[in-house]
Protein backbone atom coordinates (compact mmCIF):
# COMPACT_ATOMS: atom_id res chain seq x y z
CA UNK A 1 0.00 0.00 0.00
CA UNK A 2 2.61 2.86 0.82
CA UNK A 3 5.20 1.18 -1.69
CA UNK A 4 6.14 4.52 -3.89
CA UNK A 5 4.98 2.83 -7.18
CA UNK A 6 1.84 3.17 -5.75
CA UNK A 7 1.84 6.36 -5.16
CA UNK A 8 2.16 7.31 -8.41
CA UNK A 9 -1.37 7.32 -8.87
CA UNK A 10 -1.55 10.25 -7.09
CA UNK A 11 0.04 12.22 -9.90
CA UNK A 12 -1.69 14.21 -12.14
CA UNK A 13 -2.57 12.70 -15.36
CA UNK A 14 0.02 11.92 -17.52
CA UNK A 15 -0.68 12.23 -21.63
CA UNK A 16 -0.94 8.39 -22.72
CA UNK A 17 -0.24 7.16 -25.95
CA UNK A 18 -3.69 6.21 -26.73
CA UNK A 19 -4.33 5.90 -30.32
CA UNK A 20 -1.41 3.38 -30.14
CA UNK A 21 -2.88 1.43 -27.18
CA UNK A 22 -6.14 1.16 -28.84
CA UNK A 23 -4.65 -0.02 -32.10
CA UNK A 24 -2.92 -2.92 -30.05
CA UNK A 25 -6.10 -3.83 -28.17
CA UNK A 26 -7.85 -4.01 -31.83
CA UNK A 27 -5.08 -6.22 -33.10
CA UNK A 28 -5.50 -8.39 -30.17
CA UNK A 29 -8.97 -8.69 -29.81
CA UNK A 30 -8.64 -9.78 -33.88
CA UNK A 31 -6.27 -11.86 -33.07
CA UNK A 32 -8.50 -13.69 -30.18
CA UNK A 33 -11.35 -13.77 -32.28
CA UNK A 34 -9.64 -15.34 -35.24
CA UNK A 35 -8.00 -18.21 -32.93
CA UNK A 36 -11.50 -19.10 -31.50
CA UNK A 37 -13.20 -19.50 -34.34
CA UNK A 38 -10.33 -21.71 -36.03
CA UNK A 39 -10.16 -24.02 -32.17
CA UNK A 40 -14.49 -24.33 -32.95
CA UNK A 41 -14.39 -25.12 -36.52
CA UNK A 42 -13.36 -28.99 -35.33
CA UNK A 43 -15.88 -29.39 -33.32
CA UNK A 44 -18.62 -27.30 -35.18
CA UNK A 45 -20.24 -30.33 -37.28
CA UNK A 46 -21.50 -32.32 -34.39
CA UNK A 47 -23.17 -34.88 -36.36
CA UNK A 48 -23.45 -36.33 -39.84
CA UNK A 49 -27.05 -36.32 -41.56
CA UNK A 50 -27.84 -39.78 -42.94
CA UNK A 51 -27.66 -38.44 -46.52
CA UNK A 52 -24.07 -37.45 -45.45
CA UNK A 53 -22.94 -40.39 -43.89
CA UNK A 54 -24.34 -42.81 -46.73
CA UNK A 55 -22.70 -40.06 -49.29
CA UNK A 56 -18.82 -41.38 -47.40
CA UNK A 57 -19.46 -44.57 -48.56
CA UNK A 58 -17.41 -47.34 -47.40
CA UNK A 59 -15.03 -44.87 -45.74
CA UNK A 60 -17.60 -44.13 -43.17
CA UNK A 61 -17.87 -47.93 -42.05
CA UNK A 62 -16.72 -48.81 -39.09
CA UNK A 63 -15.71 -45.88 -37.85
CA UNK A 64 -16.57 -43.25 -34.73
CA UNK A 65 -19.56 -41.05 -35.76
CA UNK A 66 -22.13 -39.53 -34.65
CA UNK A 67 -25.57 -39.69 -36.49
CA UNK A 68 -27.95 -37.03 -36.46
CA UNK A 69 -31.61 -36.85 -37.77
CA UNK A 70 -35.29 -37.54 -37.08
CA UNK A 71 -36.87 -40.49 -35.67
CA UNK A 72 -38.73 -42.15 -38.49
CA UNK A 73 -42.44 -42.36 -37.43
CA UNK A 74 -43.42 -46.07 -37.03
CA UNK A 75 -40.41 -47.89 -37.05
CA UNK A 76 -39.78 -47.94 -33.18
CA UNK A 77 -39.75 -51.09 -31.72
CA UNK A 78 -38.77 -51.36 -28.02
CA UNK A 79 -37.64 -55.06 -26.37
CA UNK A 80 -37.94 -54.43 -22.48
CA UNK A 81 -36.47 -57.76 -21.77
CA UNK A 82 -33.27 -57.23 -24.04
CA UNK A 83 -33.29 -53.62 -23.26
CA UNK A 84 -32.73 -53.51 -27.41
CA UNK A 85 -34.04 -50.35 -28.85
CA UNK A 86 -34.47 -50.03 -33.24
CA UNK A 87 -35.83 -47.48 -35.19
CA UNK A 88 -34.78 -45.42 -38.49
CA UNK A 89 -33.33 -42.32 -38.59
CA UNK A 90 -33.92 -39.82 -41.47
CA UNK A 91 -33.20 -36.49 -42.60
CA UNK A 92 -35.32 -33.75 -42.37
CA UNK A 93 -36.41 -33.49 -45.80
CA UNK A 94 -37.39 -37.38 -45.08
CA UNK A 95 -34.95 -39.18 -47.54
CA UNK A 96 -31.59 -41.21 -46.25
CA UNK A 97 -33.00 -43.76 -44.01
CA UNK A 98 -30.51 -45.03 -41.94
CA UNK A 99 -31.46 -48.09 -39.48
CA UNK A 100 -29.92 -47.70 -35.86
CA UNK A 101 -29.94 -50.14 -32.79
CA UNK A 102 -28.93 -49.21 -29.52
CA UNK A 103 -28.92 -50.58 -26.32
CA UNK A 104 -30.76 -49.38 -23.17
CA UNK A 105 -33.32 -47.09 -22.37
CA UNK A 106 -33.87 -44.21 -24.50
CA UNK A 107 -34.10 -40.84 -22.80
CA UNK A 108 -37.77 -39.86 -21.81
CA UNK A 109 -38.19 -37.57 -24.89
CA UNK A 110 -37.63 -40.24 -27.60
CA UNK A 111 -40.69 -40.67 -29.50
CA UNK A 112 -41.91 -40.60 -32.92
CA UNK A 113 -40.25 -37.92 -35.18
CA UNK A 114 -38.42 -35.90 -32.49
CA UNK A 115 -34.44 -35.01 -33.53
CA UNK A 116 -31.91 -37.55 -32.17
CA UNK A 117 -28.26 -37.76 -32.54
CA UNK A 118 -26.30 -41.40 -32.74
CA UNK A 119 -22.78 -41.53 -30.83
CA UNK A 120 -21.81 -45.01 -32.82
CA UNK A 121 -20.37 -46.49 -35.83
CA UNK A 122 -22.13 -47.58 -39.18
CA UNK A 123 -21.65 -50.96 -39.61
CA UNK A 124 -20.79 -53.05 -42.89
CA UNK A 125 -24.45 -54.90 -42.55
CA UNK A 126 -25.94 -51.56 -43.01
CA UNK A 127 -27.23 -50.86 -39.29
CA UNK A 128 -25.99 -48.09 -37.05
CA UNK A 129 -24.89 -49.55 -33.71
CA UNK A 130 -25.07 -46.66 -31.24
CA UNK A 131 -23.74 -46.30 -27.73
CA UNK A 132 -24.86 -43.05 -27.06
CA UNK A 133 -28.67 -41.65 -27.87
CA UNK A 134 -28.69 -37.93 -27.28
CA UNK A 135 -32.19 -35.67 -27.84
CA UNK A 136 -32.04 -32.71 -29.84
CA UNK A 137 -34.50 -30.88 -29.05
CA UNK A 138 -36.60 -28.50 -31.22
CA UNK A 139 -36.89 -24.67 -29.56
CA UNK A 140 -40.25 -24.99 -29.42
CA UNK A 141 -42.43 -25.19 -26.81
CA UNK A 142 -46.68 -26.10 -26.79
CA UNK A 143 -49.14 -26.44 -23.86
CA UNK A 144 -51.04 -29.91 -24.14
CA UNK A 145 -54.24 -29.26 -25.79
CA UNK A 146 -57.44 -30.20 -24.22
CA UNK A 147 -57.93 -33.60 -22.85
CA UNK A 148 -53.91 -34.43 -23.71
CA UNK A 149 -51.60 -35.22 -21.08
CA UNK A 150 -48.20 -34.13 -21.03
CA UNK A 151 -45.48 -37.33 -21.95
CA UNK A 152 -48.31 -39.63 -22.84
CA UNK A 153 -46.91 -40.18 -26.06
CA UNK A 154 -43.32 -41.16 -24.20
CA UNK A 155 -45.61 -44.22 -22.26
CA UNK A 156 -47.59 -45.31 -25.07
CA UNK A 157 -44.45 -45.16 -27.09
CA UNK A 158 -42.16 -47.36 -25.21
CA UNK A 159 -45.51 -49.75 -23.82
CA UNK A 160 -46.73 -50.43 -27.21
CA UNK A 161 -43.85 -51.37 -28.83
CA UNK A 162 -41.36 -54.71 -28.95
CA UNK A 163 -41.69 -57.63 -26.14
CA UNK B 1 1.84 17.59 -6.99
CA UNK B 2 -1.75 19.27 -5.15
CA UNK B 3 -3.23 16.35 -3.05
CA UNK B 4 -6.67 17.52 -4.22
CA UNK B 5 -6.06 16.50 -7.92
CA UNK B 6 -5.53 13.10 -6.08
CA UNK B 7 -8.96 12.94 -4.76
CA UNK B 8 -10.88 13.28 -8.12
CA UNK B 9 -13.25 9.91 -6.83
CA UNK B 10 -16.04 10.95 -4.55
CA UNK B 11 -17.83 7.94 -2.57
CA UNK B 12 -20.47 7.04 -3.88
CA UNK B 13 -23.81 7.04 -2.48
CA UNK B 14 -26.59 4.77 -3.23
CA UNK B 15 -29.44 7.22 -3.36
CA UNK B 16 -32.93 5.95 -5.01
CA UNK B 17 -30.94 2.60 -6.38
CA UNK B 18 -31.83 -0.08 -4.04
CA UNK B 19 -35.22 0.28 -5.28
CA UNK B 20 -34.11 -2.10 -8.44
CA UNK B 21 -34.08 -4.52 -5.54
CA UNK B 22 -37.36 -4.11 -4.86
CA UNK B 23 -38.42 -4.12 -8.59
CA UNK B 24 -36.60 -7.34 -9.01
CA UNK B 25 -38.06 -9.05 -5.73
CA UNK B 26 -41.64 -8.07 -6.87
CA UNK B 27 -41.05 -9.11 -10.69
CA UNK B 28 -39.90 -12.50 -9.19
CA UNK B 29 -42.64 -12.72 -7.19
CA UNK B 30 -44.77 -12.86 -9.70
CA UNK B 31 -42.89 -13.99 -12.07
CA UNK B 32 -42.74 -17.59 -10.16
CA UNK B 33 -46.71 -17.03 -10.17
CA UNK B 34 -46.94 -17.21 -13.73
CA UNK B 35 -44.78 -20.12 -14.05
CA UNK B 36 -46.12 -22.49 -11.41
CA UNK B 37 -49.71 -21.50 -11.51
CA UNK B 38 -50.64 -20.46 -14.61
CA UNK B 39 -48.51 -21.82 -17.04
CA UNK B 40 -48.90 -25.30 -18.00
CA UNK B 41 -46.55 -28.30 -18.16
CA UNK B 42 -44.70 -28.77 -21.93
CA UNK B 43 -46.53 -31.28 -23.89
CA UNK B 44 -43.31 -32.93 -24.71
CA UNK B 45 -40.97 -32.07 -22.09
CA UNK B 46 -43.97 -32.25 -18.99
CA UNK B 47 -42.47 -29.79 -16.06
CA UNK B 48 -38.82 -29.77 -17.12
CA UNK B 49 -40.09 -26.85 -19.30
CA UNK B 50 -39.81 -24.77 -16.23
CA UNK B 51 -36.27 -24.34 -16.57
CA UNK B 52 -36.52 -22.30 -19.43
CA UNK B 53 -37.80 -19.30 -17.13
CA UNK B 54 -34.14 -19.53 -15.40
CA UNK B 55 -32.16 -20.66 -17.87
CA UNK B 56 -32.62 -18.60 -20.53
CA UNK B 57 -33.20 -15.49 -18.65
CA UNK B 58 -29.88 -15.58 -16.81
CA UNK B 59 -28.38 -16.44 -20.66
CA UNK B 60 -29.89 -13.32 -22.15
CA UNK B 61 -28.73 -11.09 -18.63
CA UNK B 62 -25.22 -12.57 -18.97
CA UNK B 63 -24.87 -10.63 -22.03
CA UNK B 64 -26.09 -7.53 -21.06
CA UNK B 65 -23.59 -8.00 -18.22
CA UNK B 66 -20.66 -8.61 -20.92
CA UNK B 67 -21.86 -5.66 -23.47
CA UNK B 68 -21.81 -3.49 -20.15
CA UNK B 69 -18.25 -4.72 -19.34
CA UNK B 70 -17.29 -4.19 -23.40
CA UNK B 71 -19.21 -0.50 -23.29
CA UNK B 72 -17.02 0.28 -20.03
CA UNK B 73 -13.58 -1.04 -21.12
CA UNK B 74 -13.42 1.08 -24.04
CA UNK B 75 -14.92 3.69 -22.27
CA UNK B 76 -11.89 3.20 -19.85
CA UNK B 77 -9.19 3.08 -22.43
CA UNK B 78 -10.29 5.92 -24.03
CA UNK B 79 -11.07 8.18 -21.14
CA UNK B 80 -8.93 6.78 -18.41
CA UNK B 81 -11.45 7.19 -15.71
CA UNK B 82 -11.65 4.85 -12.55
CA UNK B 83 -14.94 4.74 -12.44
CA UNK B 84 -15.60 2.79 -16.08
CA UNK B 85 -12.98 0.35 -14.65
CA UNK B 86 -14.53 -0.80 -11.53
CA UNK B 87 -18.14 -0.46 -13.37
CA UNK B 88 -16.63 -3.11 -16.14
CA UNK B 89 -15.51 -5.22 -12.79
CA UNK B 90 -18.57 -4.77 -11.44
CA UNK B 91 -20.81 -5.93 -14.58
CA UNK B 92 -17.99 -8.51 -14.97
CA UNK B 93 -18.54 -10.11 -11.90
CA UNK B 94 -22.28 -10.39 -11.88
CA UNK B 95 -21.60 -11.82 -15.43
CA UNK B 96 -19.53 -14.71 -14.67
CA UNK B 97 -22.11 -15.30 -11.75
CA UNK B 98 -25.14 -15.24 -14.64
CA UNK B 99 -22.74 -17.44 -16.84
CA UNK B 100 -21.91 -20.05 -14.62
CA UNK B 101 -25.77 -20.49 -14.29
CA UNK B 102 -26.63 -20.60 -17.21
CA UNK B 103 -24.12 -23.74 -17.58
CA UNK B 104 -25.11 -25.43 -14.28
CA UNK B 105 -28.89 -24.94 -15.19
CA UNK B 106 -28.31 -26.05 -18.87
CA UNK B 107 -26.56 -29.34 -17.52
CA UNK B 108 -28.85 -30.07 -15.05
CA UNK B 109 -31.81 -29.01 -17.90
CA UNK B 110 -29.86 -31.43 -20.53
CA UNK B 111 -29.69 -34.43 -18.11
CA UNK B 112 -33.29 -35.70 -18.27
CA UNK B 113 -34.29 -33.94 -21.61
CA UNK B 114 -30.86 -34.57 -24.33
CA UNK B 115 -30.36 -37.90 -21.89
CA UNK B 116 -26.65 -36.13 -20.88
CA UNK B 117 -25.28 -33.64 -18.67
CA UNK B 118 -22.60 -32.24 -21.52
CA UNK B 119 -22.00 -32.57 -24.87
CA UNK B 120 -19.14 -30.90 -26.37
CA UNK B 121 -20.98 -29.04 -29.43
CA UNK B 122 -20.27 -25.19 -30.49
CA UNK B 123 -22.51 -23.86 -27.83
CA UNK B 124 -21.88 -25.41 -24.74
CA UNK B 125 -17.85 -25.41 -25.60
CA UNK B 126 -17.96 -21.46 -26.87
CA UNK B 127 -19.89 -20.83 -23.59
CA UNK B 128 -17.54 -22.54 -21.07
CA UNK B 129 -14.75 -20.91 -22.84
CA UNK B 130 -16.21 -17.67 -22.25
CA UNK B 131 -16.95 -18.30 -18.74
CA UNK B 132 -12.93 -19.12 -18.47
CA UNK B 133 -11.95 -16.04 -19.91
CA UNK B 134 -14.22 -14.41 -17.42
CA UNK B 135 -13.15 -16.49 -14.31
CA UNK B 136 -9.51 -15.40 -15.46
CA UNK B 137 -10.51 -11.80 -15.65
CA UNK B 138 -11.61 -12.00 -12.09
CA UNK B 139 -8.45 -13.57 -11.45
CA UNK B 140 -6.49 -10.99 -13.10
CA UNK B 141 -7.96 -8.33 -10.92
CA UNK B 142 -7.29 -10.14 -8.12
CA UNK B 143 -3.38 -10.58 -8.81
CA UNK B 144 -2.11 -6.92 -10.14
CA UNK B 145 -2.48 -4.60 -7.69
CA UNK B 146 -1.10 -1.71 -9.41
CA UNK B 147 -4.75 0.21 -10.28
CA UNK B 148 -3.93 1.60 -13.33
CA UNK B 149 -1.93 -1.53 -14.97
CA UNK B 150 -4.86 -3.74 -13.58
CA UNK B 151 -7.16 -1.10 -14.81
CA UNK B 152 -5.51 -1.04 -18.55
CA UNK B 153 -5.03 -4.64 -18.73
CA UNK B 154 -8.73 -5.53 -17.43
CA UNK B 155 -9.52 -3.48 -20.37
CA UNK B 156 -8.19 -5.00 -22.78
CA UNK B 157 -9.38 -8.80 -21.04
CA UNK B 158 -13.21 -7.30 -20.89
CA UNK B 159 -12.95 -6.72 -24.51
CA UNK B 160 -11.64 -10.03 -25.44
CA UNK B 161 -13.67 -11.85 -23.24
CA UNK B 162 -17.47 -10.03 -24.36
CA UNK B 163 -16.60 -10.54 -28.39
CA UNK B 164 -17.26 -14.22 -27.30
CA UNK B 165 -20.77 -13.41 -26.17
CA UNK B 166 -21.88 -12.56 -30.56
CA UNK B 167 -20.42 -16.09 -30.81
CA UNK B 168 -21.68 -17.85 -28.62
CA UNK B 169 -25.38 -16.56 -29.36
CA UNK B 170 -24.91 -17.21 -33.39
CA UNK B 171 -23.17 -20.81 -32.58
CA UNK B 172 -26.54 -22.47 -32.82
CA UNK B 173 -27.14 -20.96 -36.07
CA UNK B 174 -23.31 -20.95 -37.56
CA UNK B 175 -22.88 -24.60 -36.17
CA UNK B 176 -24.54 -27.60 -36.12
CA UNK B 177 -24.96 -28.40 -32.85
CA UNK B 178 -27.67 -30.70 -30.50
CA UNK B 179 -28.42 -26.82 -28.73
CA UNK B 180 -31.78 -25.93 -30.43
CA UNK B 181 -31.54 -22.78 -31.84
CA UNK B 182 -33.33 -19.74 -30.22
CA UNK B 183 -37.02 -19.99 -29.57
CA UNK B 184 -39.02 -17.30 -30.60
CA UNK B 185 -42.80 -16.08 -29.92
CA UNK B 186 -43.71 -18.05 -32.92
CA UNK B 187 -42.52 -21.35 -31.37
CA UNK B 188 -43.56 -20.61 -27.90
CA UNK B 189 -47.34 -20.89 -26.89
CA UNK B 190 -48.33 -17.09 -25.58
CA UNK B 191 -48.40 -18.64 -21.62
CA UNK B 192 -44.52 -19.64 -21.80
CA UNK B 193 -43.42 -16.24 -23.69
CA UNK B 194 -45.42 -14.06 -20.68
CA UNK B 195 -43.63 -15.91 -17.95
CA UNK B 196 -40.29 -15.74 -19.70
CA UNK B 197 -40.29 -12.29 -20.23
CA UNK B 198 -41.36 -11.74 -16.60
CA UNK B 199 -38.77 -13.99 -15.49
CA UNK B 200 -35.93 -12.53 -17.78
CA UNK B 201 -37.24 -8.56 -16.87
CA UNK B 202 -36.66 -10.25 -12.57
CA UNK B 203 -33.27 -11.23 -13.80
CA UNK B 204 -32.45 -8.00 -15.43
CA UNK B 205 -33.46 -5.93 -12.51
CA UNK B 206 -31.15 -7.81 -10.13
CA UNK B 207 -28.61 -7.41 -12.30
CA UNK B 208 -28.57 -3.48 -12.38
CA UNK B 209 -29.01 -3.93 -8.47
CA UNK B 210 -25.89 -5.82 -8.26
CA UNK B 211 -24.15 -4.35 -10.53
CA UNK B 212 -24.58 -0.61 -9.31
CA UNK B 213 -24.26 -2.12 -5.59
CA UNK B 214 -21.16 -4.02 -6.63
CA UNK B 215 -19.82 -0.74 -8.24
CA UNK B 216 -20.40 0.86 -4.66
CA UNK B 217 -18.29 -1.15 -2.50
CA UNK B 218 -15.72 -0.87 -5.44
CA UNK B 219 -15.43 2.59 -5.44
CA UNK B 220 -15.40 3.21 -1.43
CA UNK B 221 -12.62 0.56 -1.82
CA UNK B 222 -10.82 2.58 -4.15
CA UNK B 223 -10.82 6.20 -2.15
CA UNK B 224 -10.06 4.13 0.61
CA UNK B 225 -6.79 3.00 -1.23
CA UNK B 226 -6.40 6.46 -2.03
CA UNK B 227 -6.68 8.10 1.67
CA UNK B 228 -4.07 5.32 2.86
CA UNK B 229 -1.48 6.38 0.20
CA UNK B 230 -2.06 10.31 0.58
CA UNK B 231 -2.18 9.13 4.56
CA UNK B 232 1.09 7.38 3.91
CA UNK B 233 2.47 10.28 1.56
CA UNK B 234 1.84 13.36 3.09
CA UNK B 235 -0.27 13.21 6.42
CA UNK B 236 -3.59 14.64 6.47
CA UNK B 237 -5.23 16.02 3.37
CA UNK B 238 -8.13 18.05 2.73
CA UNK B 239 -8.98 17.82 -0.40
CA UNK C 1 -39.46 -44.90 -18.51
CA UNK C 2 -42.85 -43.63 -16.50
CA UNK C 3 -40.20 -43.75 -13.52
CA UNK C 4 -38.13 -41.48 -15.28
CA UNK C 5 -40.39 -39.29 -15.51
CA UNK C 6 -41.43 -39.32 -12.05
CA UNK C 7 -37.87 -38.17 -11.01
CA UNK C 8 -38.23 -35.12 -12.89
CA UNK C 9 -39.59 -33.00 -10.51
CA UNK C 10 -36.19 -33.38 -8.84
CA UNK C 11 -34.09 -31.90 -11.53
CA UNK C 12 -36.59 -28.76 -11.84
CA UNK C 13 -36.40 -28.23 -7.73
CA UNK C 14 -32.72 -28.37 -8.08
CA UNK C 15 -32.63 -26.24 -10.85
CA UNK C 16 -34.35 -23.51 -8.90
CA UNK C 17 -32.66 -24.27 -6.01
CA UNK C 18 -28.97 -23.53 -7.61
CA UNK C 19 -30.49 -20.09 -9.09
CA UNK C 20 -32.09 -19.04 -5.72
CA UNK C 21 -28.84 -20.09 -3.93
CA UNK C 22 -26.75 -18.26 -6.26
CA UNK C 23 -28.77 -14.96 -6.32
CA UNK C 24 -29.08 -14.71 -2.61
CA UNK C 25 -25.53 -16.12 -2.28
CA UNK C 26 -24.13 -13.30 -4.00
CA UNK C 27 -26.37 -10.89 -2.28
CA UNK C 28 -25.26 -11.22 1.19
CA UNK C 29 -21.49 -10.93 -0.27
CA UNK C 30 -22.41 -8.06 -1.61
CA UNK C 31 -24.12 -5.97 1.53
CA UNK C 32 -21.05 -7.76 3.72
CA UNK C 33 -18.48 -6.27 1.17
CA UNK C 34 -20.44 -2.68 1.29
CA UNK C 35 -20.41 -2.71 4.99
CA UNK C 36 -16.93 -3.70 5.09
CA UNK C 37 -15.99 -1.03 2.75
CA UNK C 38 -17.51 1.37 4.41
CA UNK C 39 -16.03 0.53 7.61
CA UNK C 40 -12.79 1.03 6.03
CA UNK C 41 -13.54 3.77 4.95
CA UNK C 42 -14.25 5.36 7.85
CA UNK C 43 -11.42 4.14 9.25
CA UNK C 44 -9.04 5.52 6.78
CA UNK C 45 -10.60 9.23 7.65
CA UNK C 46 -10.04 9.33 11.21
CA UNK C 47 -6.46 8.27 10.27
CA UNK C 48 -5.88 10.17 7.42
CA UNK C 49 -8.21 13.00 7.45
CA UNK C 50 -11.53 13.72 6.17
CA UNK C 51 -11.66 14.51 2.09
Amino acid sequence: MTSPELGSTLAPAKKRPKAGIIAMVVVLVAAFGWLMMGNLDKNVVFFLTPNELLAKGTEAIDVPVRLGGQVKAGTVTWDEKALDLRFDVVDTDGKGTIHVQSKGAPPQMFRDGMGVVCEGRFGADSVFQSTMLIIKHSNEYRAPKAGEKPQEMYKSLMKGSGS
Amino acid sequence: MTAAAAFTLEVPKSGRWPIFGWFAVLFLAGAQITAFAISPPDRDMGDLQKILYVHVPAAWNMGICYLLVAIYSFRYLWKRDDRDDLIAASAAEVGTLLNGLTLVLGMIWARPTWGVWWVWDARLTSTLIMFLVFAGYLALRAFVEEPDRRALWSAVAGIMGAINYPIVYMSVRWWRTIHQVQSTPSTLDPTYTFSLRLNAVAVLFILIYFIRRRYEAALTERVTEQLSQAAALGGPLHA
Amino acid sequence: MPEMIASNGYYVAAAYAVGWICILGYLLRLHSLLRRSREALAHARTIGGAP
